[in-house]
This record gives C-alpha cells, sequence and structure tokens, in this order.
C-alpha cells in the first residue's frame, strides 16, 4: 500500500498535470470549486483520473461531497487503505484450509 | 444584394500557423509531410506517411475550454483567434448575436472515439470515459466550441461533407451574410491526423502507400507518377463580412467573396465525375456573375489520386480552357480534408494580393491535358480565382473570389 504522503503527493500532482493547477494554490483548505476553479465536467475526469491511478472504486454520491483538497485527500487515502485491507483478506481467506 | 469580402484569415497547417508564413514556405517549394512511425505498427496499413501540424501551441487556448476541444478544434479555436484579430471584429458582435459561426469537421475527433471504443470495449463498462468525451465527438464539435470561446449567440451552422466542408461552410457564411441574417461570419474546417482518416483512404486503394524513406515526394497532384492521397491535418478560417459592415468600421479588406456553387454527382459515392465538378464550378461563375475567361488562377483540389486528378483536370479544362492558371497545394501539405478548402481559399487571396501563384508541388512529369499547369512561382495579375474542392459522396463545391481594389 502507498504512504500516506505518496498518496497526496500523487493526488495534487493529478491536479497539477491534469488541471493545470497552479501547485502554489493546493492547500488542505483549497476549495475544488471556488478556488481551483474545477467545476462538474472536470470532477467526473477527476474521479475518473483518480480511479486509474489508484485502482480503486469511488463512490459517486461521496465524491459529490468533496468541497476541499483537504477533504479529498481523506476521502481517497481511507478508499485505498479499505481497497489494501480488502486485498489482505483476500489473502487470508485463501490461505483457510479447505472444508472437508 | 449585399456584397461580402474577406477581413480576416488564420491557419493552422504542416507548414506553420502564420498565413504569411505558410504562403512563403508554397513559393519556396516547403513540404509538411513526414514519416509517421505511428502508421507502420498498425497492421495491414499500408500508410507510411502524413502532414501533421507544426509549430502549434495549444497552451494559448485556457484550459477551461481546452479540456473539452480535440486537437481539431484547438486548430480551429486557433486559427479563427488569428483571423478575428486580423480582422479586428469587434466583442460585442458576438454577444450581439450579429456573427454567424459555419465551420465543420470531417467527423468528430477521432482520437475521442477511439478513446471511448478502446475503454468500453476493453472493458464492457463506460466507467472510464471521459465526461468531455462526447463534447469532442459530436458533429458540430467545432462550430459549437467556437461559438463557446468567442462568446458568439449568433447562428451555429455545422458543415459536414468531408473534403468539401470549408467551402461548403464559405457558401452558408455568404448566403447568412447576403440575407442579412449576420453582419459578419466565421467560416472554415478542422480536422486531425489519425488512423481513421489514414486507414479509410488506405482501404479503397486510393493513399500514396509507402515512401517513409522519401515523404516529402508524396502526393504528386496531376503528376503521372501519383499514387494517392497524404492524410494531414490542420484548420483554416476566414472572416466574412458584408461589405457595407467592414466599410462603415474600417475593417481590412482582403478580397471579395463573389459567389459560391455546389452540386452533388449522383452517381457514385467514391468515383468523381467530371459533369458534377463542372456543374459546382460553372454554378460558382454565375452567383458570382461573371464568366470562365473573368478568371486568371484556379486553385485545384486534386489530392493526387489516380481517377480523382485526372476527372478534375477534365473538368476544369472544359470550363476554362488551357489558359487559366491552375494549382494544387496538396503537394505541399498533403491533404488536410475538412481544413484543404479554408487553408487553400486563404493561399490563395494571399497569392491574389501578392500577385505570385505557388505551383504544384511534387509535379515533374503532368499526364493530364486541357489545363495550363505550372512548375514554378508564376508572377501573373490575378482580378478573379476560383477555388475548387470535392468529397466522397460526390460533393463538388466552389468558390469565387475577386481581389480587392478599394
Amino acid at each position: 500500500m502507498e504512504s500516506v504522503d505518496a498518496i497526496i503527493e500523487e493526488l495534487n500532482r493529478i491536479l497539477v498535470n491534469q488541471f493545470e493547477v497552479d501547485p502554489g494554490q493546493i492547500t488542505a483548505g483549497a476549495r475544488l470549486r471556488d478556488d481551483l476553479d474545477l467545476d462538474s465536467l472536470d470532477a467526473a475526469d477527476l474521479l475518473i483520473a483518480i480511479e486509474k491511478r489508484f485502482r480503486v472504486r469511488l463512490d459517486d454520491q461521496e465524491v459529490r461531497k468533496l468541497t476541499t483538497v483537504g477533504e479529498m485527500h481523506d476521502y481517497v487515502r481511507t478508499v485505498v487503505a479499505e481497497a489494501a485491507a480488502g486485498k489482505l483478506n483476500v489473502a487470508a481467506d485463501n490461505e483457510q484450509p479447505p472444508a472437508s | 444584394m449585399k456584397r461580402v469580402v474577406v477581413t480576416g484569415m488564420g491557419v493552422v497547417t504542416p507548414l506553420g500557423c502564420d498565413a504569411e508564413t505558410v504562403y512563403r514556405a508554397l513559393l519556396e517549394g516547403e513540404s509538411g509531410v513526414v514519416a509517421i512511425p505511428a502508421f507502420a505498427e498498425v497492421a495491414d496499413l499500408g500508410v507510411r506517411i502524413g502532414g501533421p501540424v507544426r509549430g502549434f501551441e495549444a497552451q494559448r487556448i485556457p484550459r477551461k475550454y481546452r479540456r473539452s476541444m480535440s486537437r481539431m478544434v484547438q486548430y480551429a479555436v486557433s486559427a479563427a483567434t488569428d483571423a478575428i484579430a486580423a480582422a479586428a471584429v469587434p466583442v460585442d458582435l458576438f454577444s450581439a448575436g450579429r456573427v454567424a459561426i459555419c465551420a465543420g469537421s470531417t467527423t468528430g475527433s477521432p482520437d475521442a472515439m477511439e478513446e471511448f471504443f478502446r475503454e468500453y470495449l476493453g472493458t464492457g463498462s463506460i466507467r472510464g470515459v471521459s465526461g468531455t468525451s462526447f463534447l469532442r465527438v459530436m458533429s458540430h464539435t467545432v462550430p459549437a466550441h467556437l461559438a463557446l470561446v468567442f462568446g458568439s449567440t449568433g447562428p451555429v451552422h455545422t458543415a459536414a461533407c468531408a473534403c468539401a466542408i470549408s467551402n461548403q461552410a464559405v457558401g452558408m457564411g455568404l448566403d447568412l451574410l447576403r440575407l442579412g441574417r449576420a453582419d459578419v461570419a466565421l467560416c472554415g474546417g478542422a480536422d486531425e491526423l489519425s488512423v481513421l482518416g489514414a486507414a479509410t483512404f488506405d482501404l479503397v486503394a486510393a493513399a500514396a502507400r509507402g515512401w517513409q524513406n522519401d515523404p516529402s515526394a508524396r502526393p504528386a497532384p496531376f503528376d503521372r507518377s501519383r499514387d494517392g492521397v497524404v492524410v494531414a491535418e490542420g484548420a483554416a478560417m476566414l472572416v466574412l463580412e458584408t461589405l457595407e459592415h467592414a466599410l462603415a468600421r474600417g475593417a481590412p479588406i482582403l478580397a471579395e467573396i463573389l459567389g459560391y456553387g455546389e452540386s452533388c454527382d449522383a452517381t457514385h459515392m467514391s468515383s468523381p465525375e467530371p459533369a458534377g465538378m463542372r456543374l459546382a464550378m460553372e454554378r460558382a461563375l454565375v452567383d458570382a456573375g461573371v464568366v470562365a475567361s473573368d478568371i486568371d488562377y484556379v486553385n485545384a483540389h486534386a489530392t493526387g489520386t489516380v481517377i480523382g486528378d485526372l476527372a478534375e483536370a477534365q473538368a476544369t479544362g472544359e470550363v476554362f480552357g488551357d489558359g487559366t492558371p491552375v494549382s494544387s497545394f496538396k503537394g505541399h501539405f498533403g491533404h488536410t480534408l475538412a481544413a484543404c478548402g479554408g487553408i487553400e481559399l486563404a493561399m490563395s487571396i494571399l497569392a491574389m494580393r501578392h500577385g505570385v501563384l505557388p505551383p504544384t508541388r511534387n509535379l515533374r512529369d503532368p499526364d493530364v491535358v486541357g489545363v495550363r499547369l505550372f512548375a514554378a512561382p508564376l508572377v501573373t495579375p490575378v482580378r478573379r480565382l476560383v477555388s475548387n474542392n470535392f468529397a466522397f459522396g460526390g460533393i463538388n463545391a466552389s468558390v469565387v473570389a475577386a481581389r480587392w481594389e478599394g
């Protein structure tokens, strides 16, 4: 699993490279719509970019609730952690001896 | 009937993105055709060369607009920006709804189509498809984006007949201005280089195959050795304006659009018909109120296909005889598809203004008769010209332009 810092760094890199956000504007409190000028079309593409980069599935409803960069960081971090835990659980399940 | 003039022109081409510079490149015999390594990776595609745009700066378009733009739209917006700046079109004319936008592309963006189907067919899901995908695929992607960027609330019309698109757009704009539905019309076309474009001509044996080691030798319009189209990309936008409006605001007048004519062969989807081509030229002359002997230069569509060039030479010769200079610019650019008519009209207008006609590049051994071709830049006064374009579906479109004497 990627470290928290690496996830945040990667999310910020997406904002800069794909959405041409000025790196100096990226703070935890920066508002996605009002400060970074990302609208609904951008939000749809941001969701796709995050899902592809981290190989996770985001909840559309939850994504719509995100208003700041910090909230986005927290949400994606949580989803990535849960996905990693799920994979561990699957692996652990697979180690159980077959029922006789 | 209102008279219509050209007050601005902008181009994005394989030979650069500044109209005067591109015109000079034509006179110097430069080629924009190069090897395209990506084509070699497509199984069974014989095409190895193409004409990619040179010197284009996408960053000049703000991201907010650019995010839903394919390359072809970016080219169109860039060309339009230059044309509008050259014409100094007042900004409030757009918001007042007095600017018509008439433009198109052969299809929506091939890049965007590939992107959609790669995701959808590869995964069976649309989850990874961009929300802006349709905005790049839709048939009016070029004119709709032009209206958005310039805040134009007037008519938005899509020209859609493939390689005749730019000329059709000029014809549409001419009609709207004559009818008084607008004071200014932004007219042109755009396309992007793609496997789809290359394959289209390859599949019907109308593309120049190979030549990756000597790309600039193709295409060869009207030459005995010609072996097909070389696909290219680009955009051109012309600002058309009623004469009275242009004079009232002191706009720079580059030429007058005298007339437009179009026809459909209605005989075959891909095989050209001289009678149909001739009809478009004759209708354009009638619309312009001139006769064939008034025309001092014919800019040919001539893409370098075996039968297309032959049919065009026959039709052109039947209308204008063998004394009127004729040349094609496809040998320099390749075939920029929807953009070709606009680029060629812009270059022909510059040639008319400078009195020097670029010749057909790669023409060494003509095998067509009945028309006056020339191998070197031709210094000659041009008062009126005809620019021709023809498209799959048997669509023929001709524009008549005249030098502005002021």
